[in-house]
């Protein structure tokens, strides 16, 4: 199987922090990777950096990005932008922002891909639009098309964002927190639909994800995220069965389960992200972490369990 | 509970009087405009004619009639025009890079600083008498409000998301003005429009009344209160009905443009 996409060494910064530290990835055709990790952990912000959208005041200072084999940073504005248009699809995390108020759903959806393709005709545009409303489980997409969006539910909106990523065909599907803003039935509804879409059109799919039952369903793969950096990865079993690193053990013990006890409080991770745990160039974690020791807090280095795991951690080297 | 709209009813009312004149005027004209009848100077209120005769004997009704033509095509289409430079400007400023941008908004805060009546004036003294003169010299200071309005609103929109989206996908600036920002930009523009109106008829009488506009013998509120201003003590009438209809068009489109205002702020806030 080729490889879509792959970062190497991914490093950002805004003008006094580090926001991601040698973050590196790959992806390959029909594969599912999941983002998960707290606010504020780079998530998003790696998924802006695949798709070019970092914040102006952001900057790139090291690694590359390989998108369909070619190096993203390198290309021109406009070579850029087509190789993003044909390769990935954003589905992105708020529906209300990112959809016009006022303007009808057709119109939104038919832009871009007349835009784009220069002379195709709008009305061969809004064919497909139709198709694909369709086929993210819209019943009457004749109606939506004529809609706005204000006249569309949560779980609607969401569907129509799915359908418009899925315009250009993109072998890649980039989605940030698709279920966040919508309620458990819906949620599962798209989640459904997310894998229906896999299955249907060999899609490569990086998901962000705080729903833990979400990503366990859809992923194949896991990274999990933490101030900045990917603190492990690797497949869902892996992750799931025998987590490494302190802090996926954590997070993942966080679930609530039907069996808790209802008087005792949810779980939680002691402390927060502190701006030291930032900028030392130790293991990000260590000042939470209840194995931490004294050279956890100035060197840490990435060690790989298999072919798939790898983990930042010395308690890797252990095991 | 619904809140009644007062301003855009009230607005509407006078309105739609100012355009049953304007129609009336090419439907129905009781007399010419310079056809004197002058055994009835300054007669008053007959069946004869209906609202009397001015001191050529002419019918102050039906030259009421002529008059609402040219307030109505001078103003709407000065402000047509103004409100088109004024989106070009504004966009163009909010869109280019910082110096192009400073160097516009400077001219336009210029511009605005100046007092539009003095600038109209002097517009129309450069350009030479006549309506056209008229329509051009009002629009031009009518530039720098939409100019600013257009502006504003665009930088606004700069920032939301489903702009930033259209950009990020490949639309063209044109493009994105056109149909991604003016569907938003509309409602406030349609709002300053009519209130804008209101302005252009008065600024067209001031520019008649002192000889500029509409040229003698021709038929403009603004030139007919000039023509009554030496007669006021003796036959105030004359002055009194242009003045009366000068008053009504001004106010409704005043009227109706804050009213649309308040109901589209209304409707918004209902989502």
């Amino acid at each position: 199987m080729n490889e879509l996409l792959k970062i190497t060494g991914l490093s950002v910064r805004d003008e006094d922090r580090a926001l991601l530290r040698e973050v590196s990835l790959s992806l390959r055709e029909n594969e599912t990777l999941a983002f998960i990790g707290e606010s504020g952990s780079g998530k998003t912000l790696t998924l802006k950096a695949i798709l070019s959208l970092l914040p102006d005041d952001v900057k790139v200072t090291g690694g590359s990005v390989r998108l369909a084999g070619r190096d993203m940073y390198g290309l021109k504005a406009g070579e850029k932008r087509r190789l993003l248009g044909e390769n990935v699809g954003f589905v992105p995390q708020n529906t209300v922002n990112y959809l016009h108020p006022l303007l009808r759903i057709g119109f939104q959806m038919c832009d871009g891909y007349v835009t784009f393709h220069g002379r195709r005709s709008r009305k061969e545009a809004e064919e497909k639009a139709v198709r694909l409303l369709k086929s993210v489980g819209i019943n009457d997409p004749e109606r939506v098309m004529t809609s706005y969006p204000a006249e569309l539910s949560g779980g609607m909106r969401q569907r129509v964002n799915i359908a418009g990523a899925l315009m250009m065909d993109p072998p890649l599907l980039i989605s940030d927190e698709p279920t966040s803003a919508l309620d458990r039935i819906v949620q599962k509804q798209v989640a459904d639909l997310y894998l229906s879409l896999l299955e249907e059109r060999k899609l490569s799919l990086i998901i962000v994800s705080h729903d833990l039952v979400f990503v366990s369903r859809i992923a194949d793969r896991i990274a999990v995220f933490y101030s900045g950096r990917i603190v492990e990865s690797g497949t869902k079993d892996e992750l799931f069965t025998e987590p490494v690193h302190p802090y996926t053990k954590a997070l993942l013990a966080l679930s609530p389960s039907l069996e808790q006890d209802r008087k005792e409080p949810l779980k939680e991770i002691k402390g927060y992200i502190s701006e030291d745990d930032r900028k030392r160039n130790g293991c990000p974690f260590a000042s939470r972490c209840p194995h931490a020791k004294e050279e956890c807090f100035s060197f840490t280095e990435e060690i790989r369990l298999s072919g798939t795991h790898s983990v930042l951690c010395r308690l890797g080297r252990v095991k | 509970m619904k809140k009644r709209n007062f301003s855009l009813a009230a607005g509407l009312i006078l309105l739609s009087v100012i355009f049953i004149l304007f129609i009336m005027s090419y439907v129905y004209l009781p007399y010419r405009i310079d056809q004197m009848d002058i055994r009835n100077r300054f007669s008053m209120h007959s069946a004869e004619h209906l609202l009397g005769t001015d001191h050529f004997g002419r019918d102050i009704f039906s030259r009421i009639l002529v008059s609402t033509r040219s307030a109505l095509t001078v103003s709407v289409s000065s402000v047509l025009l103004g409100s088109i430079g004024g989106l070009i400007l504004g966009s163009l400023a909010a869109l280019s890079p910082l110096a192009i941008e400073l160097v516009i908004m400077r001219l336009v805060d210029a511009l605005m600083a100046f007092p539009g009546i003095l600038s109209a004036l002097m517009l129309s003294a450069v350009l030479g008498k006549g309506v056209m003169n008229a329509s051009i010299a009002i629009a031009f200071f009518m530039v720098p409000v939409f100019a600013r309005l257009s502006y504003s609103m665009i930088l606004e929109n700069r920032k939301r998301l489903f702009i930033k989206a259209a950009r990020s996908y490949g639309a063209s600036t044109p493009r994105l003005v056109l149909f991604h920002m003016l569907p938003d930009m509309l409602t406030r523009l349609i709002t300053q429009f009519s209130a804008s109106v209101g302005t252009a008829i008065l600024t067209e009488s001031s520019l008649s009344f002192l000889g500029l506009g509409i040229q003698p013998p021709g038929a403009s509120l603004g030139l007919m209160l000039s023509e009554a201003k030496g007669y006021v003590l003796i036959e105030p009438y004359q002055a009194l009905w242009p003045g009366i209809v000068l008053a009504i068009a001004v106010l409704g489109f005043q009227l109706t443009g804050d009213g649309i205002n308040t109901l589209l702020h209304r409707e918004a806030s209902h989502e």
